[in-house]
């Protein structure tokens, strides 16, 4: 057993002391030859001579190193060419390096966000509860369902709940942030099976109602290291969550930033202890607040199935309990299991498909880079051709040719990827830079190198070799030896298809970025200048917080008015309102009406957005009033309920009769409350730019029910005379001189509609980028297979020349060539677009992702552009003298 | 030409002849080559271009070691010597030839 181990280490020794051994070979012999001229006669001896060099030659294979050896030579050889022409290794090395690391960049993101399990042992084996819609958020537990199906879980796989919230945190040396935390039922750490890193998880004994054994939380390792300078003295210290006091009892490990992919979760809490930090809402109690994830831990040796059969009966049996009755519609689908190794995230769903649009984008601009490569290493490798039809003459072995034009490649490959490191770093962070100023918290994503990453680097890289250089060196290695070797160096270059094919093949990559950047520019266009249905300038908005300060809704209602009152006697000021929601604001507030009690029920029942609004809203957004009249200060608590509702409402529930005066109706608390119609506006965006307007109803903000403290955060919304921006200063003051507790903050309304459009704007700004990236790389293409063919056949068009072609017929002739390519190449191109722009749907706004205008303008630009490139050359073999073209041989 | 008329040493054997003039003490390249010349009453002859290759594989295998000393001629060689594991290997190969050999024999006796 194993005698190959002493063996492996002689024969790495005869590697490192190769030439001592060598010549210790060559004296071997010396001696023999000599020994054998002194035994016999002498002519013997000379006759022999000569193969002193070929006998230590054989005798070295048996090391096994010559394989080596011819590496390090090719290398050494392709390095001194490559150093021989630099502005073509420095042009390759330079668009490969782009390629490589802008694809890379993304793709470390995406390994992020999607691929890499969560910092926790044998992540395959969690899994998490799920029921309705599997394309839904994860957390769709309400605490009660989550207590309920824990209680009765009768499975013997143990699972936790999980939430997660910013939370206003004192801590105590006088700074209070919000801070990202993670809120878990008790036996989140046993099933996760992650060790405190100094102190204490938390356990089942910390998660009890009514927390009998205090309040314990635990920090992560970076909020340790920045709030606690990295002090052990943190444990047993204290911080302060709205009522309640916490104890810190343990530091988390550093690489475990929660089980949320996209933030870190500074904080963990017991939920019960959460709870107590604001007794007023029944956060424990309430089955319509879905805000739970429930993660279980499948050991081997059971299946997920087996685990969701046995949660079924039990989730079956609860609701024919009609334990859940109150927690929606949905809630009837059967439970599944959905693998959460990857974690639970908020945005994967959200930057997911940006990434693999711009995935696809990099990609295709780094197939164009390798055409051109390709296409210039296949220019060279004709020059090459007599010096590898030699050396073939001369008995090299064309595997042995093939392998030392291949190391070339593979060399210029090497050099742009390291090139490609810093654009990698740089693209990586760039990213995550545009990705935080588009999130509303912070995000954190772990995009340190694994081994996905590196073998996703390593496998591109080796494409792109296999890409640009194993076509050159293949048709070089085959080259035809007599054709060679005769004098006429024209007819060997004569196979010029694969290069053709290559310049093809980046014309139809090109018109798929070209269009890409076309869609994008147009929906952007159109998304920055349609109307939305209110102003898109001179609104200011002023989200106001009065949570700190007062506490009776009586008192609210004043404090608004008042603020209303002094901000529209601000000079400057061309109207105010305030509301509950703020259109484009990503919020929405929907709610169920009936329409008329004679209807049949499923017509009866509707469901609306909704807004709560001062009067002057609807003047303040410049959203027109169609009919009837705006809310007004006779509207109040105890005025009957009116209520102003929107075209698509009216469209779509009341039909054609005049709507004014009709009434609908809300059901609180089994009481149906009539409401009367008292306006019609024109439609108007909600939620976002891009969303369909939805049936809205407004109502007046003073009619508010007041069983939460809904009416503690509101927005201020301020058309102005100058620029919004300019009054940004004078509002935020008025705020705090009614009552210093209140906290302010202002958007100018314009922030709010390019926050909309981030991902439109990310995405285009790239998209026109990547689309002129690849037309100069295409047009440079074009350009040097033109100049390449024209200089071929120099002497081909002096003939025809001197036969009494004319310029204009020269000309003709070759760019006819270049059309039918081009031809081709956008025919690739468009199938290849109508294929890959359908993923662009979902960011185009107002304009088909098959558009006629948009594709016969791409195709316009990339052909003029692409002639343009083949008329430099060809105009050059137009003006050819024919004399000197003759003499070109 | 009357080299011509020597036979090549038949393939696979030559790693046991080898071992076995080494057995009798070190040697040198050209004193084994020398050897197999002399003791085969001129016969067998070896190669220049398989005897070094063989030794090198045999030095990487182990089997024989390699010194530089000088012959009685003064004159400094190369001199291999066996290993122990170079003893067991000649042992095997013999084995293994006679085995083979007397099976060939067999062959060629039951076909004639």
């Amino acid at each position: 057993m194993f005698q190959f181990v002493p063996e492996i280490a002689r024969r790495l020794r005869y590697l490192f002391a190769r030439k001592r051994l060598e010549a210790e070979l060559r004296e071997e012999m010396e001696t023999h030859l000599t020994m054998l001229a002194e035994d016999n006669d002498p002519a013997h001896g000379r006759q022999r001579l000569g193969n002193v060099t070929r006998w230590s030659e054989i005798s070295r294979s048996v090391w096994g190193w010559n394989w080596l050896e011819s590496v390090i030579g090719d290398v050494q050889y392709g390095l001194r060419l490559l150093a021989k022409s630099p502005g073509f290794t420095i042009a390759a090395c330079l668009s490969l390096a782009l390629g490589l690391g802008a694809t890379i960049g993304i793709f470390s993101l995406m390994n992020a966000l999607l691929f890499k399990p969560l910092p926790v042992l044998h992540p395959e084996q969690l899994w998490g509860l799920a029921h309705g819609d599997p394309q839904q958020e994860e957390d769709n537990f309400s605490y009660p369902m989550f207590s309920e199906l824990q209680r009765f879980n009768n499975t013997g796989v143990p699972f936790f709940a999980v939430g997660g919230d910013y939370v206003q945190v004192d801590y105590g040396d006088g700074s209070i942030r919000n801070t990202p935390t993670m809120l878990v039922s008790g036996s989140a750490f046993q099933i996760l099976d992650v060790k405190a890193y100094a102190g204490r998880m938390l356990g089942p004994d910390d998660d009890i109602r009514g927390i009998p054994h205090g309040a314990n939380c635990i920090v992560s390792y970076r909020l340790w290291q920045s709030q606690f300078r990295g002090d052990a003295s943190a444990i047993g210290g204290h911080i302060t969550i709205g009522q309640q006091r916490f104890t810190i009892v343990g530091i988390a490990p550093p690489e475990f930033f929660g089980v949320y992919v996209g933030a870190y979760s500074d904080l963990i809490l017991p939920i019960t202890a959460y709870a107590a930090t604001n007794p007023a809402q029944p956060l424990l109690d309430a089955p319509k607040w879905t805000w739970l994830v429930l993660t279980t831990r499948i050991p081997a040796g059971m299946t997920a199935q087996n685990v969701a059969a046995g949660l079924n009966t039990t989730y079956a049996a609860l609701r024919r309990e009609s334990k859940f009755a109150d927690s929606g519609p949905a809630r009837a689908d059967p439970l599944y299991l959905k693998p959460l190794a990857q974690g639970v995230s908020a945005i994967r769903n959200r930057f997911a498909k940006p990434l693999y649009v711009l995935l696809t984008m990099t990609g295709l601009i780094l197939l164009i880079a390798c055409a051109n490569i390709a296409n210039l290493l296949l220019a060279r490798s004709v020059v090459r051709y007599r010096e590898v039809a030699v050396r073939l003459s001369l008995g090299a072995e064309r595997g042995r040719v093939f392998r030392q034009l291949l190391t070339e490649s593979t060399l210029v490959a090497l050099l742009g990827a390291i090139a490609s490191v810093p654009v990698y770093l740089a693209c990586t962070k760039g990213l995550l830079a545009f990705l935080q100023s588009g999130a509303d918290s912070d995000i954190f994503l772990n995009t340190a190198p694994d081994w996905r990453l590196i073998a996703a680097g390593v496998g591109i890289v080796c494409c792109t070799v296999l890409l640009f250089g194993f076509a050159p060196a293949l048709r070089v290695s085959r080259c035809d030896l007599n054709m060679a070797l005769s004098e006429n160096s024209q007819r060997l270059a004569a196979k010029t298809s694969f290069g053709k094919f290559v310049v093809g093949a980046q014309i139809g990559f090109s018109l798929v970025l070209l269009l890409g950047a076309a869609l994008l520019s147009r929906s952007l266009y159109d998304l920055r200048t349609f109307d939305p249905g209110f102003r898109r300038d001179h609104l200011l908005i002023a989200d106001v917080d009065t949570t700190q300060s007062i506490h009776k809704n009586a008192d609210v209602v004043r404090f608004f008015d008042n603020l209303l009152e002094r901000v529209r006697s601000l000079p400057g000021v061309r109207s105010a309102a305030a509301s509950k929601v703020v259109p484009l604001g990503g919020r929405t507030w929907q709610n169920d009406y009936e329409l008329d009690q004679d209807r049949d029920q499923s017509a009866n029942k509707i469901h609306s957005y909704l807004n709560w609004v001062t009067p002057e809203y609807f003047q303040t957004l410049g959203t027109p009033l169609v009919l009837g009249r705006d809310f007004s200060a006779q509207d109040s608590a105890s005025s009957p309920r009116v209520a102003i509702v929107n075209e698509t409402f009216v469209k779509r529930y009341l039909g054609t009769a005049n709507p004014i005066a009709r009434r609908f109706f809300e059901i609180t608390k089994g009481k149906r409350d009539p409401i009367q119609i008292i306006g019609i506006v024109r439609d108007a965006r909600y939620r976002s730019l891009t969303d369909e307007i939805p049936p809205t109803v407004y109502r007046p903000i003073e009619q508010l029910p007041t069983a939460f403290d809904f009416l503690l955060e509101l927005s201020l919304e301020v058309w102005t005379r100058a620029p919004a921006r300019d009054l940004a200063g004078p509002i935020r003051s008025i705020p705090k001189q009614l009552d210093a507790q209140v906290s302010t903050e202002i958007r100018t309304f314009d922030s709010l509609i390019d926050s909309n459009l981030l991902y439109q704007r990310m995405l285009t700004a790239l998209s026109i980028a990547f689309g002129a990236v690849g037309l100069v790389l295409s047009a440079i293409g074009v350009f040097g297979l033109s100049a390449y063919a024209v200089g071929r056949r120099t002497p081909e068009l002096g003939i025809r020349m001197a036969l009494g072609s004319t310029p204009g017929e020269i000309l003709r002739l070759v760019l006819s060539e270049h059309l039918r390519l081009l031809g081709l190449g956008l025919a690739a191109g468009l199938g290849l677009s109508v294929v890959l722009t359908r993923f662009l749907r979902a960011w185009l706004f107002g304009v088909s992702a098959t558009d006629p205008i948009l594709f016969g303008a791409a195709i316009l630009i990339l052909s003029a552009i692409a002639l343009g490139a083949a008329l430099v050359p060809a105009r050059r073999a137009a003006r050819l003298n024919p004399v000197a073209a003759l003499r070109h041989e | 030409m009357a080299e011509f008329l020597r036979d090549e040493i038949p393939p696979g054997t030559l790693h046991l002849l080898i071992l076995k003039i080494l057995a009798r003490g070190p040697n040198h390249g050209y004193g084994i080559a020398q050897f197999v010349e002399s003791s085969s009453r001129d016969v067998l002859r070896v190669e220049e271009g398989s005897l070094y290759p063989a030794l090198q594989r045999m030095l990487l295998k182990g089997w024989v070691r390699a010194e530089w000393r000088d012959t009685e001629n003064k004159r400094r060689a190369r001199f291999y010597s066996l290993t122990a594991l170079g003893r067991k290997q000649l042992e095997l190969e013999i084995s293994r030839y006679r085995r083979v050999s007397q099976a060939i024999v067999r062959v060629i006796e039951a076909s004639s």
